[in-house]
This record gives structure tokens, sequence and C-alpha cells, in this order.
């Protein structure tokens, strides 16, 4: 079990790792981030040697070949360093210090979006699935596939509009964008109730589309389990419907969800990059739009390292979890 | 949320490539009336002598959502075709003399703030966006069926089939890790500078892996059946075998993949194209109309909505209708 | 009729008693009557068996008794139990009831079991669901009690381990164990042995009779197989189509069955203590097989003159040897052991034979198989078919060879493709073998009236036939460019008992016209009884014993022979009861603990 877990592992690992190269030699071929000495973007001319000393210092010297260039930010990346911001704003901050200070913001919300939505979802599906065809499973699967049905964006738009038509009517609501009021102290239990309130709507609409996913996978596994042997047997042996559900059809119908939380942590980036985007978080999700906005390298190959880490360690939390539930991989 | 291929494929793994492949004899019965299997008399043998693309399509046409579904994609369609022609402004034409930004009788939804007439935006968008869906839809089939045939055919012939198979699985596997968002924020705006349909291939490439999973897990099965068997005995060539026992039988559940993808790329092509990474000016897409959205204004933003939602919920109707009509048992889809 | 048998033997107060019970389902294509006017009583202590084949709705009225139908089916008449009502209660109160005074034995155990809760906690968990006071330790001690007595080897082990490291007849008996646990007043056993091999079959069979004489406990046995029945039940209930055909007395339906269709079904039933008697089914006149085309090779006269030993030789297997290397690791795969799956297997076929390949689960018949159907160099000895080494074949010799060795396969079902018409599915190896397009068409013409099916079939999708029609299908597939040899891979295990007669009459029809040879892959040793000149029994990878079939049967030389004679029911109950007797003196339920 410790050695299949562990090459699991180092199978992600590299993984990760392959993806993340890929990605940064992509970036460093296809961005140029030295437009920013030269018209239109520069006004005058830039010296020779301070426009070398200005690509050197962030690595992206278009005369370096590119092998070169990823072999030095290989061996940085080994000591722990992720070079420096190389966009065409000029700003030179370390990209490990950018993270450091966006991904707690970005991980709160896809944390709680992801955990609510699957609990949720886990819920609905089960209730859909034995209580088929009732009116709370029609709601259910109905919603869920409108949802689906929709772009982040736009649900996004609804709850904004939403709470914008409350505010105006009542003149109460939530904040409508950004994660932190500049205004108040930082620290201070103003600031933090200010924050709180602005968890709200970003994790609703994470949290929506995490159960309105989860609840359809879990009806379509649990309806599996209903037809099984099992629990017909477990059924024969004297349990009620209820209890032969819970005792072994739960358990069995959670196996193949945690294949799918695998995924969950990859669709939850992707959502909260809207997410951020729109209720202005300076996030990962924003960070990311800017990177690539502003043909920053090293910034890219960063947020592409965290999010190939946060797969990494959420696939091999789906592995525990099911070699947890099922004996027969163990 | 939005990335092409997150809404389908790992549902359907679980629910319909089992039924589909063990090919039933009496498919129309209630899993769980396994029972009922056994008592399968006259009214089953009835349907059993009904040919399946007959009961599909009978199935199908009885089913009203997919009857909603139909008229809605298109009215879509049809409005999409004609209205650009018909309609006298153009999605970047400015109209400084209006006073007004709320629907008037010149402009239907009104104006943004920068003066741009929404109905011509929305009309020219729907276009961009159905021209994107179906053709994004259809390449990542092909991809997917490439792909995921040949790793399920190959892998269990021999050692360089198993070692070409896991190649593509791994294959699989990196491309879902990869975060496509990000390359496709990468790549978009590069390929646009050529032509806006790159968008196309740029899309497809990145969404066809879940299918190719699923694909690759169905060959695997029926590459185990005795009819592939007895062709592979009888000397049938690999391809031939892969062409005509292979892909037919999962053709239905093609099919409804695909429908289920256009829905997908329509999604993917919005949010990419709504954070100015992916349809770009002089083009409009759906996208690029919401990303102008102003809350002060709702007619900016929501008549764009409507319409998108309108569009993927006809899409995902005829799906999950087909899907319905195929497998009756897979309760994922039930409204 | 059926209410006189009924009462002839009827004790005052029935246990189980059935009135009048329909069973319908909604579906596609209207109602579904599953069960109609079913009435039968059964006493304490009595063995009542349900036969029929499948669709008879033999397993769905004993599914209504417990309360475990799903809730779209439509139930009337009246069950009761204990002279309780038990169509009208809820589940709750069912569920007092079943695993405490009525418990049931399913057919498949490969999937009846929990996957993931150990074997102890999920027998244990009979006990504690209808007697939660009963201490834990006492539960456990129990548990491992009745995994004993089930012949469960070391339960203290095996208890703690998962239902996937069992055998099919290993939790087959956890499941008897957890039927028995409560000593219930009636068991319900579903095809208990269906799934599983012919001997574990009569372990299982000796099991369940032991534990109803223990518990003294009625039992319902439901099964399609009359072999099994004569040896174990009292009365007997046959249906068809969902009615009730004929019931009565054990020795009164097997020995003077009144319906036409319990006389067929007796009638089709394979044999092996009557050689003289061939299984037929009596509706299916057989087939006139009408003349091959002119091209064809195939033909019996010039074979049939020439006796056996100096017909020229179809397939010759020398020293046949086939290892699967048992790997470990996932990147770094190292071997832990060899599974010899055959090993050094000889055997020859020769014109016009037909030889039997028999032997049980995992015993290597199906790889022996695979390897002679891959026409290639084996991986130790060597295979030569019509005097032609397989190993020094080029590729277009061996992709000639093709249409010498063709096969039949087991599952009807599964081996048409669904998607092509039966004449595309016979023209594939015509086309292979570039037969021209005339050709062809006659041929399929002849292959059709020949496996008794008409020319016109050829336009319709293999879903339109019956499971016997498909096989016949199969077998003219397998026809289609005159074999040398045929390869049944066990092509009627999958049939009911009446279809699979007609098969079997086809088949020795198509060898005594046609002249071609067999071999014939199966698990039972009654269904190769008549069809086959030759033996060949199969056990872990080798041939045990090998010979005409009439002396195998006679006088079986191996020890594995004798098992396996021994262990095919046999329809008689007379011969069944004195089979039994001596097998009850030989083993008890420690003994069987030990053959396991």
């Amino acid at each position: 079990m410790l050695r299949f877990t562990l090459l699991r592992i180092l199978n992600y690992v590299l993984l990760a790792f392959v993806a993340t190269s890929i990605t940064y030699l992509l970036a460093a071929s296809l961005m140029h981030p030295q437009e920013v000495l030269y018209p239109p973007i520069a006004t005058k001319p830039v010296p020779p040697a301070t426009a070398h000393a200005y690509l050197e210092a962030r690595n992206i010297n278009p005369d370096t070949p590119l092998f070169a260039r990823y072999a030095r930010w290989l061996g940085d990346l080994l000591h722990g360093n992720l070079g420096v911001t190389s966009g065409t704003d000029r700003a030179m901050t370390p990209v490990l210090d950018v993270l450091a200070a966006r991904v707690p913001l970005s991980l709160r919300l896809v944390v709680l979006g992801t955990l609510l939505g699957v609990v949720l979802g886990i819920v609905v599906g089960m209730i859909s699935a034995v209580r088929r065809n009732s009116i709370g499973d029609v709601a259910a699967t109905g919603s869920s596939f409108v949802l689906l049905s929709l772009p982040t964006v736009v649900v996004v738009l609804l709850v904004q509009q939403i709470n914008q038509i409350v505010i105006n009517t009542t003149g109460f609501g939530l904040p409508p964008t950004g994660a932190t009021n500049p205004a108040l102290p930082d620290g201070s239990t103003e600031q933090l109730v200010y924050h709180l309130q602005a968890l709200v709507m970003p994790t609703i609409v994470l949290a929506l589309f995490g159960m309105a996913s989860y609840s359809r996978y879990m009806k379509v596994t649990t309806l599996d389990v209903l037809g099984s042997d099992y629990l017909r047997t477990a059924r024969a042996k004297g349990l009620t419907r209820q209890l032969a559900m819970r005792r072994h059809g739960l358990r069995m119908a959670l196996i193949p969800m945690g294949q799918y939380f695998a995924f969950a942590v990859g669709a939850a980036f992707t959502g909260s990059l809207f997410v951020e985007l729109m209720f202005n978080w300076h996030g990962i999700g924003k960070f990311t739009v800017h990177a690539l906005n502003s043909a920053d390298v090293n910034g890219t190959a960063g947020v592409v390292l965290y999010a190939a880490i946060l797969t990494l360690l959420s696939a091999t939390f789906a592995d525990i979890l099911q070699g947890i539930l099922d004996p027969r991989i163990r | 949320m939005t990335t092409p291929g997150d809404l389908r494929g790992v549902t359907e793994a679980a629910a319909t490539a089992e039924p589909l492949v063990a090919d039933d004899p009496v498919p129309e019965l209630d899993a769980s009336t396994e029972a009922a299997l056994q008592a399968g008399i006259d009214p089953a043998e009835r349907i059993a002598s009904m040919s399946r693309t007959e009961l599909l399509r009978r199935r199908f046409l009885r089913n009203p959502m997919a009857w909603a579904g139909m008229v809605i994609f298109g009215i879509l369609v049809v409005l999409a075709i004609v209205m650009p022609m018909i309609y006298p402004h153009e999605p970047y034409s400015l109209d400084l003399r209006a006073d007004v930004n709320t629907p008037t009788a010149d402009h239907w939804f009104g104006l943004t703030n920068n003066g741009w007439d929404t109905f011509s935006r929305c009309m020219h968008g729907l276009r961009v966006s159905l021209v994107i869906g179906i053709g994004t839809a259809v390449l990542t089939s092909i991809i997917a069926i490439l792909v995921g045939t040949v790793a399920g055919y190959v892998g269990g012939k021999g050692k360089l089939g198993a070692l070409v198979d896991s190649g593509l699985v791994n294959l699989i596997n990196l491309f879902l890790v990869i975060p496509s968002l990000l390359l496709l924020m990468l790549f978009g705006p590069i390929l646009q500078q050529a032509s806006w349909l790159w968008m196309i291939p740029l899309l497809a490439i990145f969404s066809w892996m879940l299918t190719a999973r699923v694909l690759r897990a169905m060959t695997q099965q029926l590459v185990r059946t005795e009819y592939v068997e007895a062709a592979r005995f009888m000397g049938v060539n690999p391809v031939v075998i892969v062409v005509r026992h292979i892909i037919p039988n999962i053709a239905s559940w093609i099919i409804i993949d695909t429908t289920l993808g256009v829905s997908a790329a329509v999604l993917g092509e919005t949010g990419l194209s709504f954070i100015g990474f992916g349809i770009e000016r002089p083009q409009v897409s759906l996208g690029t109309v919401l990303s102008n959205y102003e809350l002060a204004n709702p007619w900016t933003w929501v008549p764009a909505a409507v319409i998108l939602a309108a569009l993927v919920i006809s899409i995902n109707l005829m799906g999950e209708a087909l899907r319905d009509a195929l497998d009756p048992t897979s309760g994922s889809s039930r409204v | 009729m059926t209410q006189n048998h009924l009462s002839a033997t009827a004790s005052p107060a029935p246990l189980l008693s059935v009135r009048d019970l329909s069973v319908t389902f909604p579906s596609e294509a209207g109602i579904v009557r599953a069960v109609q006017n079913l009435s039968y009583d059964v006493h304490p202590g009595e063995a009542l068996a349900i036969v029929g084949e499948s669709g008879s709705g033999k397993s769905v009225s004993s599914l209504a008794v417990m309360g475990l139908l799903p809730r779209s089916a439509s139930i009337s008449g009246a069950v009761t139990f204990a002279g309780e009502d038990m169509l009208h209660r809820s589940d709750r109160e069912l569920s007092a009831l079943r695993g405490e005074r009525i418990s049931m034995i399913f057919q498949d155990p490969l999937s009846a079991l929990t996957p993931v809760f150990t074997v102890g906690d999920q027998v244990g968990e009979v006990i504690r669901i209808h007697h939660p006071e009963i201490p834990q330790d006492k539960v456990r001690a129990r548990t491992l009690e009745l995994l004993e007595a089930v012949g469960i080897p070391e339960p203290q082990r095996r208890a703690k381990q998962y239902p996937h490291e069992f055998s099919g007849g290993m939790r087959q008996r956890a499941v008897i164990a957890m039927a028995i646990a409560n000593e219930p007043e009636l068991i319900i056993a579903d095809e208990p042995t269906t799934a599983l091999d012919v001997t574990i079959q009569a372990q299982v069979m000796e099991l369940l009779k032991v534990a109803q004489d223990m518990l003294s406990a009625a039992t319902i046995l439901i099964t399609h197989d009359l072999g099994v029945v004569a040896g174990f039940a009292d009365r007997v209930l046959v249906m068809q189509n969902a009615r009730e055909v004929e019931s009565g007395p054990v020795d009164d339906v097997f020995y003077r069955p009144q319906q036409d269709y319990t006389k067929r079904l007796l009638a089709a039933i394979p044999r092996i203590d009557a050689p003289e008697v061939p299984p037929e089914d009596l509706l299916d006149e057989g087939v006139d097989i009408p003349a091959p085309p002119e091209d064809s090779e195939l033909a019996a006269e010039p074979i049939t003159a020439i006796p056996v030993d100096e017909r020229p030789v179809v397939l010759e297997v020398r020293d046949l040897e086939r290892v699967y290397p048992i790997v470990k690791g996932a990147v770094v795969r190292r071997k832990v052991g060899e599974q010899r799956a055959v090993d050094g297997l000889s055997m020859t076929i020769r014109q016009g034979e037909c030889v039997a390949l028999v032997g049980e689960s995992g015993c290597g018949k199906t790889t022996t198989l695979m390897e002679i159907m891959q026409l290639r160099r084996p991986q130790g000895g060597s295979i030569g078919i019509g005097g032609k080494d397989t190993s020094t074949l080029t590729r277009a010799e061996r992709a000639a060879m093709r249409s010498d060795v063709t096969m039949v396969f087991q599952d009807p079902m599964a081996s048409l493709d669904p998607r092509m018409p039966i004449g595309d599915i016979l023209r594939e190896p015509m086309r292979v073998q570039k037969y021209t397009a005339d050709r062809m068409d006659e041929r399929v013409d002849w292959l059709l009236r020949t496996v008794g099916l008409l020319p016109e079939h050829a336009m319709r999708y293999p879903t339109e036939f019956s499971g016997g029609q498909r096989q016949r299908i199969g077998v003219a597939r397998a026809l289609a460019c005159d074999p040398k040899l045929i390869v049944l891979d066990e092509p009627t295990s999958a049939l009911d008992v009446t279809i699979q007669a007609g098969v079997l009459t086809l088949l020795q029809e198509l060898k005594e016209t046609l002249g071609v040879s067999y071999l014939f892959v199966s698990h039972d040793l009654s269904v190769v009884h008549h069809i086959s000149d030759r033996i060949n029994v199969m056990h872990k990878g080798r041939i045990v014993e090998s010979g005409p079939t009439a002396e195998v049967f006679a006088d079986p030389q191996h020890e594995y022979t004798r098992q396996l004679l021994q262990a095919v029911p046999i329809p008689d109950p007379e011969v069944e009861r004195t089979r039994r007797r001596v097998k009850l003196e030989e083993s008890s339920l420690a003994a069987l603990a030990d053959s396991a």
C-alpha cells in the first residue's frame, strides 16, 4: 500500500513537473516581455547595457537560448526561487512573494467553496437518487441542469445584480467587490467582519457550481448502488431500505466520487479565476490574468506551478480517500 | 467551471458507458428491476425486434424536453443567420446621437456606455458562438475518437501495444493536469491575430481528454467482446475491426457527447472572451458582450446572458434527451 | 390438478401460502406480466423446488414473497407466512422477518456481498440486526461458529478478509452462513449454484441440504436445473412464461410428468447415466441439411469410409505450455512467481472427429483454446493444423489458415455484432478470404438453411433472434469457409436446457453429414457425453485423463474424473437419493471443510 501510494505520488510529481516545464517553455517562447524596452512602450531609447542588465535580471533575455533560460529557471526553482515578475510593468517583485501574499486569499475561497459544494452535492445527489422523481429530486436535478448550462460569469453577475437590487432597495447588503476594505485598518475587528461578509457571495457562486456537478455525479453512482445485489442482500438480512442504504450503500456510492474529486480543485481554480476577477479579489486568479496580460514569463510559470501542486495534492488526497473507503485497492 | 469538457465526460463515464457497451437484449427495462429482465416476455420481445436506431428515434421524439431543445435551438440558429443581415447596426458602429442607453425602436436592446448596439452585438456574438461551439465539438470528438479507440484497442495487444496505450494515457493525464485555461489564455491572443477561427482547434485541443478516456474504456470493453474476438480470429484487419465493429457500437454515445460538447465549447469560449483572451475585435462573441456589463444598466448584460443560457440549455436538453433515449436508466439527466 | 397435489401432502397449516399471485412491471412496450396467478404452499420442513427456464418468473415470485421487488412492480394476490399477510406490510415490519424467520440466498455470490466490509462483519450483522441485545464478543464467536459450520477453513483468519479475497464457492458459503445465522423457518435459495463449478455446486447443494435438515427449515429452491432438483426437493413446481405448468411430489413430476412442457424439459437434459438416450428437444424437428455448394470441400462420405486412426490429422498439439508471470509493482515490475496455465498439454484431432476438452473454471481450457486460435508459435511446445506447424507460417499462410480453424463462442448475445445484419456477419470471414460477391450470396443462403433458418433472415439484425437462433448463426459463421476444425467454446452453457438440446442435435447432424471436426470445450461432462468421440479431462493445466467417451464414462481412471462424474447431478430422484446417501456417509460438514 505504502509503495503503491508513493509510486502514485511520484507519478503525479512527474506530471506536475512536465506540465510546469511545458508551460514555462511555451510562455518563454510566446511572450515578448522585452517589448517594454522598445517603442511604442518605451518613449526614449534604452542604452544596450541597461537593457541587457534589465533582461538578465529577469531571465528573459531573448538572446539567451530558450533552454538555457529554462535551465536557469529550473536551477533557481531547486533553490526555492521562482524568479521575479518580468512583465511590461517594470516592478521586480519575487514571484514567491507574490504567491505567498495571494495564495491564502485564493485558497480560502477555493477550499471553502469546494468543501461546501462537495458536501451539499453529496447530500442532494443521494436524496435525489433515493427519492427519485419526487418533487425534491425534480427541483434539484432541474436547477443543477440550468446552473451547469450557465457560464460562471453569468452566475456571478446574477448574484451581484441581486445584491445590487437589495442594496438599492434596503440600503443594506454585502460588499459588492473587494476582499477587504482599504478604508479600514488591517487586523481590526471591522476589517474581519467586512472580510467575512465579502466572502459570502464568491463562496456562494463556487459552492453552487460544486453542488450542481457533484449532485449529478452522486445521483448516478447512488442509482448504480440502488440496483446492486449487495444492497438486496443487505435488505434480505433484515435491514430496512433506509438502513441498508446508510450502512452499505453510502460508502459504495462514495468510492467513485473520489475520482471526481481529483478534478474538482482544477475546476475550482478556473472558477475562482472568474470570481476573483469579477469580485476584484487580489488573489491568484487576478494575478494570472495580470501576468498573462503583461507578458510575465516567471509569473505565469509560478502560477502553473501553484495550480499543478494544487492538482497534485487533491489527486493524492483523492487516492488516499479511496484507499480508506475501498479495501479492494489497498 | 467554464472549462470546456468540464460539464460532461465524467458523468457519462459512470452513467452511459456500461449499459451501452453491454449490449443488453432488453435495454428498455429499468436496471433496478432486473427481476423484470427475467420476466422479459412478450412486450420485451416486441421491442427487441425493433432496430436500435428506430427505438432511439422514437424515444427521443416522445420526449417533450427534446422538442423544447430543438425548437429553441432552431429559433436561435435562424436568428443568428437572419438578424445580422437585416438589422441596421453593426457591432462596433457607434451611435453618438442616441441619448438613452435603454431599448428604443432603433436600438432594440439599447446601447452600452461607449455607444455600441447591444442587439447587433448579441446576434453577431450568437453567430460566432454557434460556429465555434459546433466546430469545436466536432473536432474534439475526432481527436477523442482517434486517441480513445487506438489506446483502447492496442492496450491489450502485446508489449508494444501496452506501451502505446500507457503513452496515450499519460498524454491524457498530462493535458488534464496542465491548467488548460492558462494555456488557452496564452495562445488565444496570438492565434487571434491570424483568424478568429483558430479558436476552434485551440479549444478542441484542451477539451478532448475526458471523452477520450471514456472512449478508451468503452473500446477496451468492446475489444473483449466475443464478436470482436471472432473478427480477429477470422483474420480481419485491426483498422477494419475498429471502423466496422467498434465505432458503430459507440456511435450513439459519440453523438450525445458531441452534442453536449457544443454547449461546453460555447461556455468555454464565452469565459475566455469575457476575460479578454478569446474573440477580439472586429469579431464579437457573447462573452465579449458580457464583458461590457454595467451593473447599473442590466440591459448591457441580461440579453446576452439570456441568449447564452437559451443556447446552452437547448443544446443540453437535446443531448440529455438523446441520452435518456439511449439509456433510460441513467437518472443523471432527469429534469 | 394443482390443488390435488397440494392437498395430498398438506398438513393442516402451511408455513407459507401463496395464492393467486400476479406481478407486473411497467415497461417501454406496455406491461410485462412477470408472474400470473401463481399459487403454492410450503409446509414446515418441506423442500419445494420451483423450476423454470429464463423468463419463467420463478425468481420474481420469490422476491415478491420477500417484499424485495422494486417499487415499480405491482403485486396482487395473497401471500401469508405463518398465518400473517406479507403483501400489505411496511418495509419495517417485513425487515423484522427478513433474515430472522425467512432468509434468502441469491444467485451471484460475486456481487451479493458488500465489497467494502469484511465477511465476518457481514455475517455478524445478521445477528446484530435482529438481536441487538447479544454482546459483541458473543456475536463474534457465533460468526466464527457459523463460518466453520458452512465449511470455511480457518474461520478466524477468513472472517477478517474481504469478499474479493474469497472464491465464488467460498462466498456462497458465507451467504449461506448469513442465511442460517438466525435459524430461520424458511430459506429461499434463488439459483444458488448457477454461477458455480459443478464440483463446487455439489458441495454447496450438500451444505444446503444439511443445513435444512439441521434447522428443519422449509426451503424453496429456485432453479433451471432439474438435475439439482432431483436430489433435493420433496415437491416440484414447474413454471413457464410466468405461469405454473405442473406441480406435485418430486417422483410424480419426474416419472409421470403430465404436461408436454415438463416432458420436453426432462427429455432435453443430457444425462451421464443413460448413454443410449441423447438429449432432445421434443419440439425441434431437426434440420435437413441441404447439400453444400459445389465449390465446398465439406462432405462426410469420403471421410467416414476411412477408419478414424487412418484419417488425416486436423489438429496436433504437442507439449503446449503457457506460463503467466505473476508480477508485482507498478513501475518496477518484478516477477514474484508464475502461473502455469497450460502445462505440457498434448492432443490430436483427426478429421471428422469430435474431441472434448472438459474441465472446471481455471483449469486452463480457455488458455489452450486461445493458444490454438492465435495460430502463432506457442510459448512452449507446438501446434500443428492440417499438418502445418503454426510457428513456421508466413503472414499469407496464416491469413489463409484463419478459415480452416473457426470458433463458436459461449455467449450468443455477445458473439454477434448487434450493429450488423446477419448476412454481413456471415460474409465477414468470406470477405477476409476474398470470395466473390456471388459466391458469398450463395453461401449465405446455404448456411442459413443449414442451421435451420430462412435465407430471408439475412437482412435482419441479431437482436431480432432468440438465444438459440443466435447460436445457430454463430455456428453458420464458423462453417462459412469450409473449416477443417471448429472450436466450440462452451457453445451451450448460456442456453436454456431445451434450446441447448436443439443446438447439440444440430452440431451432431453437421458432423455426420458434413464431416467437420470439433474441439468441444466444456465444463459439463453431461453435455459432451453424446456428441464427443473422445474426451480429455483437464485439471490444473494438464490433461489428467483421456480416452474414448464410453470408456471414460464407464470406468474413469483418474480421481479427478471420478469427482467430476460424481458431482454431475442426475435428473432422477431415485438415483440421486442413493447417490446422496453415499456422499453423506463420506462427508460430514467437517469433511466438507477439508475438501474446500
